[in-house]
């Protein structure tokens, strides 16, 4: 607290400790609450490649006291468990062959290896800051007096987060996803409670970067503790914006931060690549380097509960490094990305992350950065927003940035899809299969022929997209392995072949063994495979919540992936059968088919009670799709009375594909000339 | 701070039973103090660095003090992973806390990998008078597990870096050992983790 104590922590001891806010009982459970939910985190990792069946039982702690938080939320979890015996056998069997694969047990060893790595640093960290070498009665002491110091102010007016977003799902969800381990730490007061979350946020960004699993660990911390929600990502928030303020004053040089600034912005316009782009638009560029001293710090964080000496102290080396603070905000990621792009830049037009808040002139000022990132990734494109448009949604609480990718593909199925399904050949057809089940009618190829005869409409430009989703998905991977995104969790959020998009790059990441990068995903009707080998693939690098949102109402899905491996399942379609730790989300009675999700993906981020969503923006969607809905109809009705010729028809839409395609394409190269170079 | 990134890092752990003497050795052996007043117990896991030269070659010390507490038994899944040595610390004042050493090496021989290194140490060996457990106990008990002993006083200074020392070195001796230590710790943990599940949930 006083100023001599700060220099001192700052010259020599960074492992300012935690007794200023804690007894030594309480440091003690503190640990064991660490300790024990990392264990039970490892158990989730293990559950992942484990063969048993039951997905349910057992293993998750007692749940202290939860009634008076959320009364109904246990409910989701006891299913599965009525499975018939001999079959349970079979496919456990089937499961234990694919299990014991090397290939599966060396995903499994590594998975586990980084996750201990990971423990082993945190818990030594944890170990070093609460065994403090001076002791406890000088510290009881000052530990009286912090708390009769107005400085911190426990109960901060919630200014970064809307009251419009979605608080009680995202808490119900945080409580029934990371149950709460019983701890008596749930007793102390809530502002000391509130201080521990926060010393506990700092101590993990001091081991400088803060990976997915440290910020799983902040939830299921959270949920111990029984805070909401809001109050970490508030946190992460308000400290976010202290790191790099207090960043920013030490490095003197404001101009050399406005001028790499501008350049930015002109920079993007002008190269498309990920390399450039990844550097310059998700970092902030250089000029960080002076070092931050502790009373720096603590004046711009005097908001959250913990003295200024406590706060630099468990941040340690972030508290002393603009370079580190750079780092983990991604100032010095994309460099090698520029590099390892070469290699796909020939097949990959264009790639380039977009930023969604602070945005009217493209522009990203300190104050919208956050400590996590969140990229949506769009799967075709109507007109040109679409890159942008499904993902103002996100709220502010972590860094939403919309990939732009492949614009001319997209743009080009987009146009096409909407053509088929306003199409005469695609209502006779849509009757038609409602008689089967879609699913049979993929298996069987027993498609309608009018349908059939418009195919070529759409068959080209989807293979064409997907197989430019599966490579600009490395390059994805590729970016968040070069820390694009610095040393953040990344959530990733895609529909169709955007979805496509992200599964390709969680395949890529599980193959160069990349854990710890991405947080959550989300894929909405994904055009790839529901096998349970590429789930569990994919699960080993996500570290949070992995939801599968599928519609089996889906036709057009369907119909453009019937070319495709199709024994292997579609995610999109179904459920994701045998893999302990996906969510499954059916939204079949919300979507009627693939064009849908486009306006859908808010409401489905809200009804899965993801973090952080704006319910206004969700309400807006919903009115599009509203209006989106009755101009079909309106369509549909005048087409209905015709009897239309599906070659003739076909011919026609290919020349109206076009048109539309070309014009959207227009008028973005016309916005480029006009802002860029 | 950052030369030492580049030299070749040892991870030794100290366990035994609380009250051993673990903390004040390291804290002797590091920063050179000793306080008779302080008995405060370790929390989980102290961690502590120390540069050692031994042959000329300069190391990175990983030190790890564990608590000896009971109820942190939990966490000891998580600290043994990619250990190179484990010292075992009784004290030679207390004849219970010599007789559970048998259950800490087996503790150690079963969660380290393997090929670690063991050092057996009495502490306290000022305390000749209330003395209850010989020294030829404790050679022998470290022959039975084929490891190195030695009596060491962290109030007197005496023998306090011997331990570090002749570890250090039976560990370099080995280049197995020090090489193999990423490869191997992979399925060490494996194995830890599965034990460390019955522990989990109880």
């Amino acid at each position: 607290m006083a100023p001599p104590a700060a220099k001192d922590a700052a010259a020599h001891n960074q492992d300012q400790d935690l007794t200023t806010i804690l007894t030594t009982e309480e440091r003690v459970e503190l640990t064991l609450l660490v300790a024990n939910i990392t264990e039970v985190m490892r158990k989730h990792i293990q559950d992942t490649f484990d063969a048993s069946l039951d997905t349910t039982k057992k293993q998750q702690p007692p749940i202290l006291a939860v009634q008076d938080k959320n009364p109904n939320i246990d409910e989701s979890k006891p299913h599965e468990e009525t499975d018939d015996e001999e079959k349970d056998r079979k496919i456990r069997e089937k499961r234990e062959k694919e299990l014991s694969a090397p290939k599966m047990l060396e995903m499994k060893k590594d998975s586990l290896d980084f996750f201990d790595k990971w423990r082993e640093s945190v818990i030594s960290r944890v170990g070093t800051v609460v065994n403090s070498p001076k002791e406890v009665i000088e510290k009881q002491k000052e530990k009286a007096s912090t708390e009769a110091t107005p400085e911190s102010d426990p109960n901060p007016e919630p200014r970064v987060i809307r009251r419009n977003t979605n608080i009680e799902e995202a808490d119900a969800a945080l409580i029934e996803l990371y149950p709460p381990t019983s701890t008596s730490l749930y007793s102390l007061s809530k502002d000391k409670r509130i201080a521990l979350l926060q010393a506990m946020l700092m101590l993990l960004l001091s081991l400088e970067h803060y990976s997915s699993p440290s910020r799983i660990l902040l939830l299921h911390i959270s949920s111990s503790l029984h805070l909401p929600l809001h109050i970490l990502t508030e946190t992460e928030v308000k400290l976010a914006q202290g790191l790099l303020e207090a960043a920013k004053h030490m490095s003197g040089s404001e101009e050399t931060q406005k001028r790499s600034d501008e350049n930015k912005v002109a920079r993007r316009w002008k190269v498309g690549l990920a390399g450039v782009a990844g550097a310059a638009v998700i970092g902030i560029t250089g000029g960080l380097a002076a070092p931050l001293v502790a009373a720096g710090i603590g004046s711009v964080m005097g908001g959250l509960g913990l003295g200024a000496t406590t706060a630099a102290g468990l941040l340690g080396t972030l508290a002393e490094s603009g370079v580190i603070v750079g780092s983990l905000f991604g100032a010095y990621g994309g460099r090698m990305t520029g590099k390892m792009m070469d290699a796909y830049a020939k097949e990959v037009e264009d790639f380039a992350f977009l930023p969604l808040k602070g945005s009217k002139h493209h522009d990203t000022k300190p104050e919208d950065r956050r400590l996590r990132v969140t990229i949506g990734v769009s799967g075709w494109l109507t007109q040109k927003e679409d890159i942008i448009t499904p993902w103002r949604a996100m709220g502010r609480q972590s860094e939403v940035f919309a990939l732009r990718w492949e614009l001319e593909a997209l743009t080009k199925l987009g146009s096409s899809m909407e053509s088929v399904v306003k199409s005469a050949a695609w209502s006779v057809a849509k009757k038609e299969i409602i008689a089967r089940t879609i699913f049979a009618s993929l298996m069987d190829a027993l498609w309608p022929i009018a349908l059939l005869k418009v195919s070529k409409i759409v068959d080209n430009p989807f293979s064409v997209a997907k197989s430019r989703a599966d490579k600009a998905g490395l390059v994805l991977a590729d970016a968040l392995i070069n820390k694009a995104q610095g040393e953040r969790p990344v959530t990733l959020i895609g529909y169709s072949l955007g979805a496509r998009l992200i599964y390709s790059c969680l395949m890529s990441l599980a193959e160069r063994r990349a854990f710890g990068l991405v947080e959550s995903v989300v894929l909405i009707g994904t055009p790839g495979p529901s096998d349970a080998t590429v789930w569990r693939a994919m699960r080993s690098v996500v570290s949070g919540r992995l939801v599968n949102v599928y519609s089996e109402n889906d036709y057009i899905l369907a119909f453009l992936y019937r070319t495709s491996a199709i024994q292997f399942g579609v995610a999109g379609l179904q459920e994701i059968q045998d893999v302990k730790g996906i969510e499954n989300v059916n939204v079949s009675e919300m979507v009627s088919g693939h064009l849908r999700y486009q306006y859908l993906v808010g409401g489905i981020l809200e009804k899965i009670g993801f973090e952080d969503i704006d319910v206004d923006e969700v309400a807006k969607e919903e009115e599009t799709l509203a209006l989106l809905e009755e101009e079909e109809k309106n369509e549909q009705e005048k087409k209905s009375g015709k009897d239309i010729d599906p070659e003739k028809e076909a011919a026609e839409m290919e020349k109206e594909v076009k048109k539309k395609t070309d014009l959207t394409l227009m008028q973005r190269a016309t916005e480029t000339l006009h802002l860029g170079k | 701070m950052a030369s030492d990134e580049s030299l070749p890092t040892l991870k030794i752990l100290m366990i035994g039973p609380s009250g051993a003497g673990k903390s004040a050795l390291l804290i002797r052996y590091c920063d050179d103090q000793f306080d008779s007043e302080s008995s405060t117990a370790t929390i989980g896991v102290d961690f502590k660095v120390k540069k050692l030269s031994v042959h000329g070659k300069a190391y990175r010390l990983n030190l790890l003090d564990t608590a000896g507490q009971e109820r942190f038994r939990t966490l000891s899944n998580s600290y043994y992973r990619g250990a190179h040595g484990v010292i075992l610390v009784y004290d030679i004042s207390n004849r219970e806390s010599f007789l559970a050493m048998e259950r800490w090496f087996e503790e150690a021989e079963s969660n380290a990998m393997p090929g670690a290194v063991m050092y057996l140490v009495g502490s306290k060996m000022d305390k000749s008078s209330g003395r209850t457990v010989k020294t030829e106990e404790g050679i022998e008990l470290a022959e039975r597990h084929g490891c190195q002993f030695c009596e060491v006083s962290s109030k007197t200074r005496d023998n306090v870096r011997k331990p570090f020392v002749e570890i250090v070195d039976a560990i370099v001796k080995d280049p197995k050992l020090l090489n193999a230590s990423s490869r191997r710790s992979g399925t060490v943990s494996v194995a830890g983790g599965s034990s460390g599940d019955s522990g989990c949930a109880c």
